[in-house]
């Protein structure tokens, strides 16, 4: 069932390996009632950006980000638009864990309810940042935490933009037509502890294979 | 899914639990013979081949899995009836570790994936046991360390191979098997055995096991 959700845009950040592909979607609210292309450019531009500043320097050099796509979700026909990361920004830290390792990291949403909060999954950890085999390291694990912040306030600090927000697709069991969403206030974690991803791994989607050259 | 309890006439269940990182994780194998196993017999199954299995000889297991790995527990459970014996061989001290050196050991949900093949087709005939204490040497060096090298992979295999051989030593009509509850979208009424004639790999990818993290629960 398609949903529309009011002054929502999605963007998926598109990573690859040598064997695999693998997403984190976010979600961005605008003030205006709809999404201008020239608005989805300067966030997909803002994203671009912050991997190049602050993201890929606390990712494993075995993943690299390859493409951005927006989507409008304001209406079932809204704009989709791809870019394409030429040259594609390849992370930059040695010895990388296999890509069902990876890391919770928790969207506050100021707000209670249960299943409310969002959840992103952090893509390309390595060896170096882990503290013993399951935890990574409180340093490692705040200059990740400190990335997805800045990544929140740029994102704010857009115009005509809101802020990066979670959508409620399902609230109480239902998938309602019109989506409600939240602004994030900012990313934290829960724990120190190891979080998996399966379907990072080679093999294991159970979607289409991105064919690698 | 719970369900009743389902006879499984002559086998015995074996488990292999290990610590790792706090976490409590288990390879699980069945094992037939001729008669239920009584008490003694779980005891020699558990102690005298599956503890000497990961103990002793060059294609040992606790040879291929890292020090993070300990071996503390191997428990005995015969399934003829839910009042068979029941026989858990507690490893001595803190348990065996592995041998490899847990510098480089992966997250506990990183694993590899050893099938056990009975020559049948079908779901009901095919097992799989998931290995315990992955290390970064164990992986590939080239690209994404998404794969292991198939040195380690055929190690693994030669292991498990190793157990299976040892368990058709014990005498006539021991056998490793794979042990099917289930089948066509119902329980069955008594499970049905069929003989483990070797392990293989599917592919060299690294595979997944998100409740073997440390406080992932079910």
């Amino acid at each position: 069932m398609s949903q529309v959700v009011p002054a929502v845009a999605r963007f998926e950040m598109r990573y690859r390996t040598t064997d695999n592909t693998m997403e984190n979607v976010y979600y961005v609210r605008t003030s205006s009632s709809v999404w201008a292309e020239a608005d989805l450019d300067a966030v997909s531009a803002a994203l671009q950006d912050w991997e190049t500043s602050d993201a890929h320097t606390v990712r494993s050099s075995a993943v690299s980000l390859y493409e951005i796509v927006a989507t409008d979700l304001t209406s079932l026909f809204g704009i989709r638009k791809s870019y394409d990361v030429s040259p594609p920004i390849v992370g930059t830290l040695a010895n990388p864990l296999p890509m069902n390792a990876t890391l919770a990291l928790k969207a506050d949403i100021g707000r209670r309810g249960r299943g409310t909060a969002g959840r992103s999954f952090w893509i390309g950890l390595a060896d170096g940042q882990l503290n013993g085999p399951d935890q990574i390291a409180p340093v490692s694990a705040d200059l990740i935490l400190s990335a997805m912040n800045v990544l929140v306030s740029t994102i704010a600090g857009l115009t005509p933009i809101e802020g990066m927000c979670i959508p409620h697709f399902v609230v109480d069991h239902v998938r309602p037509p019109s989506v409600q969403a939240d602004i994030i206030v900012k990313y934290v974690l829960s724990d120190f502890y190891l979080d998996s991803q399966r379907d990072r791994l080679p093999g294991h989607k159970k979607h289409k294979r991105y064919p690698i050259a | 899914m719970s369900h009743p309890f389902i006879p499984a006439p002559n086998t015995a269940l074996v488990e292999m639990v290990y610590g790792y990182e706090g976490q409590i994780i288990e390879n699980t194998f069945h094992v037939v013979r001729n008669s239920p196993f009584d008490a003694s017999a779980l005891q020699s199954l558990t102690q005298n081949v599956f503890d000497v299995w990961d103990s002793t000889g060059t294609a040992r297991f606790s040879a291929q899995r890292t020090a993070d790995s300990v071996l503390t527990q191997v428990k005995g459970r015969a399934l003829d009836t839910n009042s068979s014996p029941v026989y858990i061989y507690t490893l001595p001290g803190s348990g065996r570790p592995g041998v490899i050196s847990s510098q480089g050991s992966l997250p506990g949900n990183c694993t590899f994936a050893i099938t056990l093949q009975t020559g049948l087709a079908g779901r009901s005939y095919r097992g799989r046991i998931f290995i315990p204490g992955l290390n970064y040497a164990m992986l590939q060096t080239s690209g994404a360390r998404n794969l292991v090298s198939a040195a380690q992979a055929n190690a693994w295999i030669a292991s498990v191979n190793s157990l299976i051989a040892q368990i058709a030593a014990i005498g006539s009509g021991y056998h490793l098997v794979v042990t099917s509850y289930y089948n066509n979208h119902a329980w069955r009424t008594t499970a049905v055995n069929s003989i483990v004639l070797n392990a293989a790999y599917a592919d060299l990818a690294v595979d997944s096991q998100r409740r073997r993290l440390a406080y992932r629960g079910a």
